[in-house]
């Protein structure tokens, strides 16, 4: 019997039962795949991590001249000594700049500045093909690049490339494919590998000549413990760190990750807030049928265990439906974070995936029998009468049409909202959500490509960067500081020469110097400017250091060492530690917020210096087109590339803003998808509901035009509410999300670069006015209710 | 002068692949000012009838005149705006507006519609009227929940009026209400027919029948006889000239009424 009625039941109000298990499968959909995203995303890089097998701690040497020379036996002696080590691995690499390896046609590669030749077999890391299966084995004549290397330079699988170095010695390679890499993976790293047969590096490492290098993996008990012994000694790397600080390179990835995390937690929210109001509505829907059943004698338990059944049908068809759906689901919106990191839809997470879509039945169909809990407390008529208290109608409006100035359509609108803000809820909710969605991205796009940003990144202002990779490696191996200055004054002449009026030209320098304070101590990133002013950069704390014994540094940094302005702290130069005076703190976005700046009078040692920006350039004439004189500096320097500020950042933070912004048009897409969505099924809802009073208004001589009009206000107003409170909060939900990403690389404080017009108007609006069309349309079946509709009025 | 003419009305709904002529051929003319009361067995088409004739359901073949404008070959726009501004409708349950007043719900039609011949001062002030002549005035700024039947089926007439129609449609008008309730909802009626609203309407009531002037029966979609019950013969007329008591004329005119439905098979 109870199946009969069940049958009947779900054939006759099939529309309502349709929007149910609609709401249900979306809501399966979203919640089972953005819930597999949150985990995923989660752990990808510990998951990366642990099957590259990366160490506790990773050094990365180069030898290059006296001073570094003695460093490998330094830290070899260092690591077996050390009672916390219980095991490491040296691996050798080679280094090579970006003239010695080309294409078939003689062209270089655009590539980071330092570039590292690998053999496949080394000990101290695992590598992985795209998909996610272990690199072991490249055949010989067969290289591996990065990811990033084939993106940026289109290579393609079988393309020839060509080592060739300054002895002569060349060696032909042909393209294998890409592979992941946990320890240089991010472009943060600044660093690009590239791997070959174990065979293949012997040859290039015996008859290339190339500089050579270790990559130690230490493992520790404490790591702790030998962190700190580790930054109490000096030795001259490019590169050490332990898994959390390798961990924090990815960062930018996490932007994106933190962009996906967001968007899955606000559609878990819709999705939450949809199903509870179509339950809700359905449940009401019953009340009269219900209300008929206590009437002739059925016990409240049977009734409620048919309906609990009915939902559980439902829900168990939505839920079907929603996992299946939500596998592809997550992936789409995983996929750019995958490329990079260890992210897959192994059968774990399609497990995962599957038990959430359990949980979710089981929620929904609770919710169902919870909903139908009313019933015990009614009488039959009460139930009839739609559970209301006797009286067909209920609440009170809020406002008075007589006297009203507004249209009867326009007072009918805000009637009905503000006298059920709850039935219009989740709409408010989904503008709301949809606004901050959109506005996230675009405040971190906006804020990443602001030439403001470059502060951050401890430098001073500039027009463009000349960056020649070449050269940089050239002064570092010259390691001497009058050549920088030769080259600045060499590129400024150049510059006027070619009728570019140059203001200024400086440079950074960088070095990692181990800093000391007490018994804290910490090998730190520094930097040194060059025919800069220390007072154009900015700081958060205290004045600038004008003489050459003091010093400025990062809130990190004096955090990790306990120093504060005023403070002396000792800092290990040219293997003295000398005495330095701290006057300034700043924060800088550069090596995760690493930074000590030292004025341009400290006598450094150059021949450990780590690298450089490049040289910036500021125009003494600011009128003339940027990117016309950028495409005259580019012909005066054709070896180098010249980037604009936000070039150049984009550049720093691993090209994340371009990634941003095709996340951004993804998330625009599936914002207004959801908000249409929304609103279509909202008011085909409203239609079987309301029909009744839309047939009445016709039989009063309202148009259907009216009638569109009074529903599409009522739409208008709500997703104006939602989309408003969206908009006044959406840059605080920026600094929630990617606000905190920007705080791990070193960031003290971010204020986002809003853009008015993007955020306060157009992505809104473009919410507004797509949601609003969808309503219209949907609104247009208003045209086949009939005056009859009035004979359904409760 | 005619206010209403349907010529050749006629009305098919296809239900499971059937034909169901609801209406078949219906002819007939309401004068202006005139009550006119459409009564028949349950399923005779009175209601459809109602619907067709007042612009609420497009007929399936046949004229309908009102005012002079045929309002068969009206678009549903041009179709709305007569609704509103020159036909009133009166619904058998007390359909109203949630969430709006008694007076709100009167006000909406009048400030819905585009006529600017009144400002809505005076519109306001009209409603205000039309509530106290049909003895509701007390109730204008009540909750709908808040107030009798009766009550509620009388502010639905001050909404029908309230763009001054030039004719009022009831579909059993009375049908939801208690005795005592139905005399006042009629009595209004009949005092807004005194004053020149043309009323066509649906009853299954005798009582409500014999207060109007003319009654069409319909039988199958066909209108098989008119009465009129204040048409008296001369005996008739020398009974009612010696009865004195009001209440007696009345039920005088329901008996008539009565012995005719009978014979038309009621």
């Amino acid at each position: 019997m109870n199946i009969r009625i069940l049958k009947k039941d779900l054939k006759r109000k099939k529309s309502i039962n349709f929007i149910l298990l609609l709401f249900i499968f979306l809501s399966v959909t979203f919640v089972a795949g953005s819930l597999n995203n949150f985990s995923v995303i989660q752990h990808g890089v510990d998951v990366f991590m642990d099957r590259s097998h990366l160490a506790d701690y990773t050094v990365l040497t180069m030898e290059r001249g006296e001073e570094t020379s003695g460093t490998g036996q330094e830290i070899e002696s260092f690591l077996k000594n050390h009672e916390q080590v219980t095991d490491y691995f040296a691996d050798e690499v080679q280094y090579l700049s970006r003239k010695q390896i080309m294409r078939r046609d003689g062209s270089s590669l655009e590539q980071n500045d330092t570039m590292i030749l690998n053999s496949v077999d080394i000990k101290g890391q695992k590598f992985f093909h795209e998909d996610n299966r272990e690199l072991a084995r490249i055949e010989e004549g067969c290289i591996y690049v990065s990811k990033q290397c084939m993106a940026k330079n289109q290579l393609e699988k079988g393309e020839e490339l060509t080592i060739r170095t300054d002895n002569g010695f060349e060696k032909t390679f042909k393209v294998a494919g890409s592979f992941k890499d946990a320890f240089l993976g991010s472009e943060m790293m600044g660093t690009d590998r590239m791997l070959v047969s174990q065979s293949d590096y012997e040859n290039v490492n015996k008859n290339g000549g190339l500089p050579c290098g270790k990559i130690y993996s230490v493992y520790c008990n404490d790591l702790e413990e030998f962190d700190v012994s580790y930054n109490a000694q000096s030795f001259h790397v490019i590169f050490g760190g332990d898994r959390q600080l390798v961990k924090t390179t990815y960062v930018m990835d996490m932007v994106m990750a933190a962009v996906i995390l967001s968007v899955s937690i606000c559609l878990i929210a819709i999705a939450l807030v949809m199903l509870k109001f179509t339950i809700v509505f359905t449940v009401n829907e019953d009340y009269k049928e219900i209300g008929i059943m206590k009437a002739i004698g059925m016990k409240d338990s049977a009734i409620r265990r048919l309906y609990t059944v009915k939902y559980f049908v439902l829900a168990a068809a939505g839920s079907m439906f929603g996992f299946l759906a939500s596998i592809p689901f997550s992936r789409l919106l995983i996929h750019q974070t995958a490329e990079k990191l260890m992210i897959e839809n192994g059968s774990t997470e399609i497990l995962f995936q599957f038990l959430v879509s359990v949980m979710m039945l089981l929620l929904v169909t609770f919710f169902g029998y919870y909903s139908t809990g009313k019933i015990k407390k009614m009488m039959p008529m009460d139930a009839i009468r739609r559970g209301n208290n006797g009286e067909r109608f209920h609440r009170k409006g809020m406002f008075r049409l007589q006297g009203s100035r507004r249209k009867a359509t326009t007072f009918l609108a805000w009637n009905d909202v503000l006298s059920e803000l709850r039935k219009y809820l989740v709409l408010a909710i989904t503008g709301l959500i949809g606004v901050w969605l959109v506005i996230m991205p675009v405040n971190t796009i906006n804020t990443l490509r602001s030439d403001g940003l470059l502060e951050w990144f401890g430098t001073q202002k500039c027009d463009f960067f000349v960056v020649d990779a070449e050269k940089i490696s050239e002064l570092l191996l010259a390691g001497d500081k009058q050549i920088y200055y030769d080259y600045m004054e060499e590129t400024e002449n150049l510059l006027q020469k070619e009728g570019i009026p140059v203001e200024k030209v400086f440079t950074e320098v960088f070095f990692r110097l181990k800093v000391r304070k007490g018994d804290k101590s910490f090998q730190s990133f520094s930097l040194q400017g060059l025919n800069t002013q220390m007072e154009d950069y900015v700081y958060e704390q205290g004045t600038a250091p004008v003489h050459e014994n003091e010093i400025a540094m990062t809130h990190i940094v004096a955090k990790k060492i306990g120093a504060v302005v005023g403070d002396t702290v000792y800092i290990t130069n040219k293997g003295r530690e000398e005495p330095y005076l701290l006057t300034a703190l700043y924060q800088s976005m550069n090596n995760m917020g690493q930074g000590i700046r030292f004025t341009e009078e400290a006598d450094l040692d150059y021949g450990v210096s780590a690298g450089g920006f490049g040289i910036q350039v500021c125009l003494a004439n600011k009128s003339e087109e940027q990117i016309k004189v950028i495409e005259k500096v580019k012909k005066v320097f054709p070896e180098a590339e010249v980037q604009n500020v936000s070039e150049f950042i984009d550049h720093m933070v691993g090209g994340v803003s371009q990634q941003l912004d095709s996340l951004k048009l993804m998330i625009l897409t599936v914002v207004i998808m959801i908000n249409i969505l929304v609103v279509v099924l909202m008011q085909k809802m409203f239609l079987i509901r309301e029909g009744a009073e839309m047939g009445m208004l016709k039989a009063m001589g309202f148009s259907d035009r009216a009638i569109i009009a009074w529903q599409t206000k009522r739409i208008m107003l709500v997703l104006f509410l939602g989309i408003v409170a969206g908009t006044i909060t959406g840059s605080y939900f920026s600094q929630l999300t990617s606000g905190k990403v920007f705080q791990l690389m070193g960031a003290a404080k971010i204020k986002f670069v809003v853009n008015p017009w993007e955020v306060y108007v157009m992505y809104p609006l473009a919410l507004f006015v797509v949601t609003v069309i969808a309503c219209v349309i949907t609104m247009r079946r208003v045209r086949r209710i009939s005056v009859q509709e009035v004979n359904n009025l409760e | 002068m005619e206010a209403l003419r349907v010529v050749d009305l006629c009305k098919t709904y296809i239900t499971n692949k059937r034909q169901n002529n609801v209406l078949k051929n219906v002819n007939f003319a309401v004068e202006q000012g005139e009550m006119t009361a459409v009564m028949g067995p349950s399923g005779s088409g009175k209601s459809t009838l109602l619907y067709s004739v007042s612009g609420m359901d497009r007929p399936t073949a046949g004229q309908v005149i009102l005012g002079g404008k045929a309002i068969t070959d009206l678009r549903e726009k041009e179709l709305a705006q007569m609704r509103l501004n020159e036909m009133g409708f009166i619904f058998q349950q007390m359909y109203m507006l949630k969430n709006l007043s008694v007076m709100d719900n009167i006000l909406l039609p009048a400030y819905q519609s585009d006529r600017k011949n009144r400002s809505r001062k005076e519109i306001d002030a009209y409603a205000f009227n039309l509530m106290r002549r049909l003895g509701i005035s007390e109730i204008a700024g009540n909750d709908i929940t808040e107030v009798s039947g009766g009550q509620l089926q009388r502010a639905c007439i001050c909404r029908s009026m309230i763009n001054c129609p030039q004719i009022l449609f009831a579909d059993e008008p009375t049908g939801a209400l208690n005795r005592g309730a139905s005399e006042e909802v009629m009595k209004e009626l009949m005092k807004l027919n005194e004053d020149g609203t043309t009323i066509l309407l649906v009853t299954h009531d005798m009582k409500v029948a014999a207060k109007c002037s003319r009654i069409l029966y319909i039988v199958d979609g066909n209108i098989r006889g008119e009465f009129m019950p204040g048409k008296l013969d001369d005996q008739q007329a020398e009974g009612v000239k010696q009865t004195k008591d009001p209440e007696e004329l009345w039920r005088e005119r329901e008996r008539r009424l009565n012995a005719w439905l009978i014979e038309m098979g009621w």
